[in-house]
């Protein structure tokens, strides 16, 4: 057992240590935070791309015990600003074999500060599963194997029963029967409902054999330079949510306005992206914001001192799993556990959504996944015998349960299915493949089709995290772009995409949540300030995330990971057949944007590097040395 | 008189007051030094309630303090002297409510002064599950409890009958 | 097809404001909130839309950016296409035409 001393010379806002971890060896030591390196790289995804670019070599594949898994929070965690309970996830992804970075919420940050340390970095691989216990500024590693086989939500009632506590006394990060099994899929799933899901991070847990993190709240205190600036920068935040667009959405109802609200521009992926016609089985008035909430029995599940109505549990109200409790679908959810392969009975959808964070696989890509092979049964690529006797018949949330369980087991054809989309998808060839969504380094978009959403598939294609790297412009004028961009013009696109590319790499470095900092840079950076008596701006800010960016892209170019591979599979570049977005199409303009994006971020276009001058201004010497000589 | 008046079914289980809480009475954000606790119910993630001292008519930690070290303040809360406590905790004992504390370190006991008539907790709290307002007070969170604490009890009820 | 596109007569044309965005003015959050608005001789979608926002003061703080832009948060609909298809801001309406606006949404 690792015991450590509570920190007197910590960097305001910190709890002073990573947390390190072989678990080969079994040792346990602290590294310290000092005040140069948290104001170099701040905190979970900035100080998880350093490590991940400074101790996983070319040769280190995802599943190798050489690989690192960094779970780490920031200095905003912990404070009352809303939403600081942040878990950012690093490691080289199962997925694309590049770089990976990926968030969850609900009380990580808050609680494993409060514990001593600032986050967690694994290497190594036990011999047998443990989970990593800490409380108060000590750490351990126990004995995991009577949670071997148990979904994420029971492993944590059993260690809440096990360890004698409940609530947000302790926070459980854990892997389900995916990530043990390692689907190529399989995130981390916490605190009901919260999933770092993207690239395999659960995979690469599970390769280590971690089962959980499980973190007890302690009684460690957070110093910070500025408490009144700190409670003043909270509330503006909060006052902004509340009152202006886009963060008032997201305070209101959440994610819940996704799906009616993009419908009527062809960006609600149905079956597979093979129609954008709405079915005419579905009752979209029940699918109305307000109604997702109120259709259900709900209760608030807010993360640490958050105050938007995102976040919700529900009970169900009929059919078969009345009175089951389940995490509120995010927008995400309504689509990759219902709509994407044709289910549009939201109870049923509710309840696949948990079974998905239950077993530990991206909802995303579990439904590109099902959406696939129900229309590969329909045109008889796949039959009931290849899939073990199921009937994969469109939107039957029976038989996507059965594909669940069977892909999580890896038992038959779960076991092509277990590799991820564009695997399994290439593993058959042929016609099949060509209907399968994917990007060709391996990831899948986010819930929304994008070929009427031209922003999200180029940020997706271009990307180094396994997943949208640049993020929505929240405020784009603050970054030199127009306020109003189209999402169909192939120039304004790529120009959003670049001029963003980094404001979320800041976000997912701070310890909160991207919901919440639904504003201004200027103003997160502000609250940064007060939290570390650093003079952070805007530019910091922005400084940081390139920065960060671009280690992460060196690091995908080390892993092969190159610019032949920024282009959509067949089905994702396709052109809409029917619907609002019928007949647009990213095809004809697909090398202007890249050839746009490349110029604006200063990578080279052939290579993919960061130009040197960039690797200058981003005082990475080391970086430009590797990459260019 | 204002009261501390706290409505269960408005709260989120995020623990802002718990946070605020805890920059007043130690200076940092430390949860474990907030006098305002959130209990949860119902397999502890569907149903919270902040829980903290409501200043009861009885004065039971005053009553049981030996060296007179707890007063009633003038919005009143029932109020440790640190000058005159000296940490036998017989107060902890006394409290039906588990709503005053031991701090180890200082070797003092601890419990809710409603911030001397500007309760951190109720500005913090983003549901207004926690307000400051005139009222009578009472245990607010007893029925609550009882009602979402039901299925549990049965359920844990059910394991011990098979 | 609702009551303001049926009674639409010569030289109007219907704004629709979808789902969350018709908080902003006086509906539900849920469905489509639609109005006639009477179309001037060479009205843009932009002027257009800058004439109705003015009935709708919740809306009019929330559509237009300090520098008179229309927000990002927002998307801006002719005849059921995003702007860019067959409509710039600055394109010319018909009577007849459709204007929707709807929310923006992206990730999460």
């Amino acid at each position: 057992m690792l015991v450590t001393e509570k920190k007197r010379n910590q960097p305001a806002g910190y709890a002073g240590a990573l947390l390190r971890v072989d678990l080969t060896t079994g040792r346990l030591w602290e590294q310290p935070i000092d005040d140069e390196f948290a104001r170099s790289y701040v905190g979970g995804t900035g100080m998880g791309a350093r490590i991940l670019y400074d101790e996983v070599g070319a040769d280190v594949q995802w599943n190798d015990p050489e690989n690192r898994l960094i779970l780490a929070t920031g200095p905003l965690a912990g404070t009352p600003t809303w939403g600081s309970g942040g878990l950012s996830v690093v490691t080289k992804g199962a997925i694309t074999g590049g770089a990976t970075s990926t968030q969850a919420n609900g009380f990580f940050g808050a609680n494993i500060k409060s514990s001593g340390f600032d986050g967690i970095v694994f290497q190594g691989r036990s011999d047998q599963w443990v989970y990593l216990y800490i409380h108060n500024g000590t750490a351990e590693l126990r004995d995991a194997s009577h949670l071997l086989g148990l979904d994420t939500w029971e492993t944590q009632d059993h260690l809440y029963e096990e360890l004698g506590l409940s609530g947000h006394q302790l926070s459980v990060y854990s892997i389900g029967p995916s990530g043990e099994n390692l689907i190529r899929f399989a995130g981390i799933q916490g605190d009901y409902g919260h999933v770092a899901s993207k690239n395999g991070c659960g995979a690469v847990m599970g390769s280590k054999r971690v089962k959980a993190v499980a973190i007890v709240r302690g009684n460690r205190g957070i110093y910070v330079a500025d408490p009144r600036g700190v409670f003043r920068t909270a509330d503006d935040i909060a006052y902004q949510m509340r009152t202006e667009l886009p963060g008032q959405n997201f305070y209101l109802i959440g994610t819940l306005g996704g799906v009616t609200g993009l419908a009527p521009v062809g960006g609600l992926p149905i079956k597979n992206l093979t129609t954008n016609i709405l079915p005419a089985e579905a009752d979209m008035s029940k699918w109305e914001p307000m109604e997702l909430r109120e259709g259900f029995d709900h209760r608030g599940h807010q993360c640490n001192a958050c105050g938007m109505h995102h976040c919700h549990m529900q009970v169900i109200r009929d059919g078969v799993h009345a009175g089951d409790v389940v995490d509120e679908p995010e927008y995400e959810g309504w689509v990759g556990a219902g709509w994407a392969w044709g289910c549009t009975d939201r109870t049923k959808v509710s309840w696949m959504n948990t079974q998905c964070d239950r077993a530990g696989v991206d909802v995303n890509e579990f439904g590109w996944v099902i959406g696939w092979v129900m229309e590969c049964y329909e045109k008889e690529y796949l039959t009931r015998q290849d899939l073990g006797g199921i009937q994969a018949v469109w939107g039957d949330a029976d038989a996507a349960y059965e594909l669940l369980q069977m892909l999580c087991t890896r038992q038959g054809f779960g076991d092509v299915l277990a590799e991820g989309i564009k695997r399994a998808a290439e593993h058959l060839g042929g016609p099949a493949q060509d209907c399968a969504v994917y990007t060709m380094k391996g990831s899948s978009p986010r819930g929304h089709d994008h070929r009427a959403l031209w922003p999200e598939m180029l940020d997706t294609c271009v990307s180094s995290t396994g997943t949208l790297e640049s993020g929505g412009p929240t405020r784009p004028q603050e970054l030199g772009l127009p306020a109003t961009l189209q999402v169909q013009s192939p120039d304004d696109v790529p120009r959003q995409v670049a001029l963003t590319l980094g404001r979320r790499h800041f976000e997912d470095s701070i310890g909160t949540c991207f919901f919440t900092t639904s504003t201004t840079i200027a103003a997160i950076a502000e609250a940064v300030s007060a939290v570390t008596g650093w003079n952070y701006t805007k530019d910091d800010a922005m400084y940081l995330g390139r920065r960060t960016a671009a280690l992460m892209r060196a690091f995908n170019l080390r892993s092969g990971i190159g610019p032949e591979l920024e282009r959509p599979s067949a089905r994702y570049g396709s052109t809409p057949v029917d619907g609002p977005a019928a007949g647009v199409s990213t095809a004809p303009h697909w090398d202007h944007m890249l050839d746009t994006w490349y110029e604006l971020v200063e990578y080279d276009r052939e290579s993919g590097r960061p130009l040197p001058e960039l690797l200058d201004r981003l005082a990475l010497p080391e970086v430009k040395a590797e990459l260019w000589g | 008189m204002k009261v501390l008046h706290i409505e269960p079914e408005k709260c989120t289980g995020c623990l802002r007051c718990e946070v605020a809480c805890s920059y007043v009475q130690s200076g940092e954000f430390n949860p474990s030094k907030s006098v305002i606790r959130v209990s949860a119910f119902e397999r502890g993630h569907t149903s919270f309630s902040p829980y903290t001292c409501f200043q009861c008519a009885e004065g039971w930690c005053m009553t049981a303090c030996p060296v007179e070290a707890i007063d009633i303040s003038a919005v009143g809360a029932k109020e440790v002297q640190d000058d005159q406590c000296v940490g036998c905790k017989l107060c902890t004992l006394a409290c039906p409510y588990g709503t005053i504390f031991y701090d180890p370190e200082r070797e003092k006991a601890f419990k809710c002064n409603l911030c001397g008539g500007d309760p951190q907790c109720a500005h913090a709290c983003p549901t207004q599950a926690i307000t400051w307002i005139e009222d009578f007070t009472q245990d607010w969170t007893g029925a609550f409890a009882a009602q979402r604490s039901a299925a549990d009890l049965a359920r844990i009820g059910a394991t011990n009958g098979r | 097809m609702s009551d303001a596109e049926s009674r639409l007569d010569g030289s109007e044309v219907t704004v629709e404001v979808l789902t969350w965005v018709n908080r902003l003015v006086g509906g539900s959050g849920s469905g489509s909130v639609a109005f006639r608005e009477a179309l001037e001789p060479d009205d843009s979608v932009e002027s257009l839309l800058r004439r109705f926002s003015q009935h709708h003061p919740a809306l009019h703080a929330q559509l237009w950016e300090r520098d008179g832009a229309i927000t990002e948060n927002l998307h801006v609909l002719v005849n059921h296409k995003m702007i860019g298809d067959t409509h710039t801001l600055r394109s010319r309406l018909a009577p007849g035409d459709t204007v929707s606006l709807l929310g923006q949404f992206s990730g999460g």
